[in-house]
């Protein structure tokens, strides 16, 4: 027992670890939503966490700051993003990048795979040299490109979420697709999800062999941090009066630093340790949260009543807050957007009720952009295709082209587009159907588009299309994208089938 | 760089962050003004969407522009010499002189941008920004994970 006591004693967390955990699980609260392949749909997603979190995860709480400020770029002329760019600043100004060495998940994970025993790269000026990597990858693809598409397209695209980001594949896509429940979501995978899961396993192997390589050399959301790394009120400080500048910080150092509190500085604490001077702290402000250890002589105070106290205290408020945060998002939560349930049919038929293959979609009506309504049950006798949108969905709005062709070549046909109901801009919508009025689609938004997605079963996956033949019955009813070719061939198969 | 050189270098930026701001406001009405000349009668629906349009695009840019214009107004307040040049013959790995970037003005730089960044988070709750972020995050993004 005793030398159990003292191997654990001597293994126990770090203080920087148990917060790196804490986070990680505070973060990811909605713990049922793994079992469950959903996310959470809670107003508590409106506030970003500090580090970088996909939101498309299923157990996330809130947002990733760094996609939400991609996407307030996608939305450049419409609204202003003032809210994410506030946030940034405040998480800037306030910790600068403690945010990474303490409150990251993603910064957790590389240090957890760096433990694995292999050669390890060392930092040199081809390291230093690269991490100014990260600058050139939040220019291009995390401000550029989405501001670009936005403005000349009109086409929201997160281009660091969809082109780089491994928390997105492993955190969302992962987690996702290994619920029995998104067993649909298969049909999406194609070439994207090949390359982001390239870029997952270069960047898992490279955190092996590479301290933080990520962190090092691609994140932006570092990169935007490090912007703030000498106004930050809580960080690593170095006391001039004690200190030798004999480097032993520097070269203790696994990022890529020149002085200790530098833009690469992540505010990790570990160079605490190596300093004999003890001239090395963690401060807030002009409070010194945490001394210097490892001092020569007497400098290490030992740790005075008081602050062990408050350090008890804080600790246990800590812990009953992330108890109550697992409570809430798991059990008391009243949960997101409401669900409207499905209308019962108003016309006979012979299939049941429902949004699946061979059942009828229950009759709806829904108001038309422009004026005027679209009652399903008139549709009958045409072939019905039935696309669930919206405006700041990149890939919805890149396949609108696609349905209008369609409805010209088949003026037989009806194509729907339904706008998603859940808290909806309509002057954004008016002023999409307004700038791209080519588009020879039915939109439809407003009344009744709750009844139409909980009638075609549509969630919280976009896009999603569905497909009925004259009788009204599903033939298709999938999330994801259409082409051109599909959609033919979904209207032959309307046409001549009676379905599954 | 000697001091005084600096002081005109940071002088011209924040003259050159001036003009930006006025060439984007005069960016921002020209849009306004297009939009009510082209507004269609009976419907007030244009010039309320031409104004917020024109108002979104010139906040963004606006505290960008702001931003670095406090910037450079900053930055000719650090006291001479204050900024320590480390040596030839000193070796890279010896950690220079403590840096205060902004000569003991560090407190009210920060209380500045802790207070635009309190603004701006206000004004995006007003203005709807965090409503599309709430709107984002509660659905499934297809393309960051890779399936879109």
């Amino acid at each position: 027992m005793g030398r159990a006591a003292e191997f654990l004693r001597a293994h126990r967390p770090t203080t920087r670890r148990l917060a790196q955990l804490y986070c990680a699980l505070l973060y990811n609260a909605h713990l049922k939503g793994f079992p469950e392949g959903s996310i959470y749909t809670g107003a508590a997603k409106a506030v970003c966490v500090p580090g970088l979190n996909c939101y498309s995860c299923p157990g996330a709480v809130g947002a990733c700051p760094l996609g939400a400020m991609q996407n307030a770029l996608a939305s450049a002329g419409t609204r202003s993003g003032a809210y994410v760019f506030g946030i940034l600043m405040l998480f800037g100004v306030m910790l600068g990048r403690t945010v990474c060495g303490w409150l990251c998940p993603v910064g957790l994970f590389q240090e957890l795979l760096h433990r694995i025993p292999t050669p390890k790269l060392q930092k040199s000026r081809i390291t230093r040299g690269l991490s100014l990597v990260k600058y050139l990858i939040l220019a291009l693809f995390a401000v550029a490109l989405p501001l670009w598409y936005a403005l000349k397209e009109g086409v929201p695209v997160p281009a660091f979420c969809k082109y780089i980001c491994p928390a997105g594949t492993f955190e969302g896509a992962a987690a996702l697709l290994s619920s029995p429940r998104n067993d649909g979501l298969f049909a999406m995978l194609g070439t994207l999800f090949t390359r982001k899961w390239v870029i997952l396993s270069v960047i898992v192997l490279s955190c092996v062999f590479c301290w933080r390589a990520f962190c090092r050399f691609v994140c932006p959301l570092g990169a935007i941090y490090s912007l703030f790394s000498s106004l930050a009120v809580i960080g690593v400080r170095v006391d001039e009066s004690k200190c030798t500048r004999c480097g032993a910080c520097v070269r203790a150092c696994g990022m890529d630093v020149k002085r200790v509190g530098d833009r690469e500085c992540i505010h990790c604490g570990e160079c605490m340790s190596h300093c004999a001077e003890g001239a090395i702290s963690i401060k807030c402000g002009r409070i010194t949260l945490r001394g210097a250890e490892g001092a020569r002589g007497a400098d290490r105070a030992p740790e005075k009543g008081k602050g062990k106290r408050a350090g008890r205290i804080v600790r246990g408020i800590l812990t009953a807050f992330l108890l109550f945060a697992v409570l809430w998002f798991n059990v008391l939560s009243p949960g997101g957007v409401e669900e409207a349930s499905a209308p019962a049919r108003s016309w006979e038929s012979s299939a049941p009720v429902g949004s699946d293959e061979g059942m009828q979609p229950a009759d709806f009506t829904v108001s038309l952009v422009g004026g005027g309504a679209f009652h399903l049950a008139d549709a009958r006798g045409r072939v019905t295709v039935i696309n669930l949108w919206a405006t700041w969905c990149g890939p919805c709005v890149e396949e609108l082209p696609v349905f209008s062709d369609f409805q010209t070549a088949h003026p037989d046909a009806c194509v729907l587009a339904i706008h998603s109901p859940d808290i909806i801009v309509e002057e954004d919508v008016v002023a999409f159907t307004e700038k791209n009025s080519a588009l020879n689609v039915l939109f439809a938004m407003g009344e009744g588009a709750k009844e139409a997605y909980a009638a075609v079963g549509g969630g919280l996956i976009l896009p999603q299309t569905a497909v009925l033949n004259a009788r009204g019955e599903v033939v298709y009813n999938q999330p994801g994208r259409m082409t051109a070719k599909q959609l033919e061939e979904l209207y032959e198969r309307a046409k001549t089938e009676t379905g599954p | 760089m000697r001091p005084k050189q600096e002081r005109i270098f940071y002088l011209l930026q924040a003259l050159l962050c001036i003009l930006v701001c006025l060439s984007l406001a005069a960016g921002a009405v020209g849009i306004y003004a297009r939009g009510t000349g082209e507004g269609g009668e009976g419907d007030g629906r244009e010039e309320i969407y031409t104004r917020e349009k024109a108002a979104a695009a010139l906040i963004l840019p606006g505290a960008l522009a702001v931003l670095l214009f406090l910037h450079s107004l900053l930055k000719p307040l650090i006291a001479p010499g204050s900024v320590p040049r480390v040596g030839k013959r000193e070796r890279i790995s010896r950690p220079p002189e403590a840096v205060r970037p902004f000569g003991g003005r560090t407190g009210a730089v920060r209380a500045v941008l802790i207070a635009l960044g309190a603004g701006l988070i206000v004004y995006g709750i007003a203005d709807g920004s965090m409503r599309d972020v709430l709107v984002k995050a509660i659905h499934i993004c297809t393309e960051c994970i890779g399936l879109g």
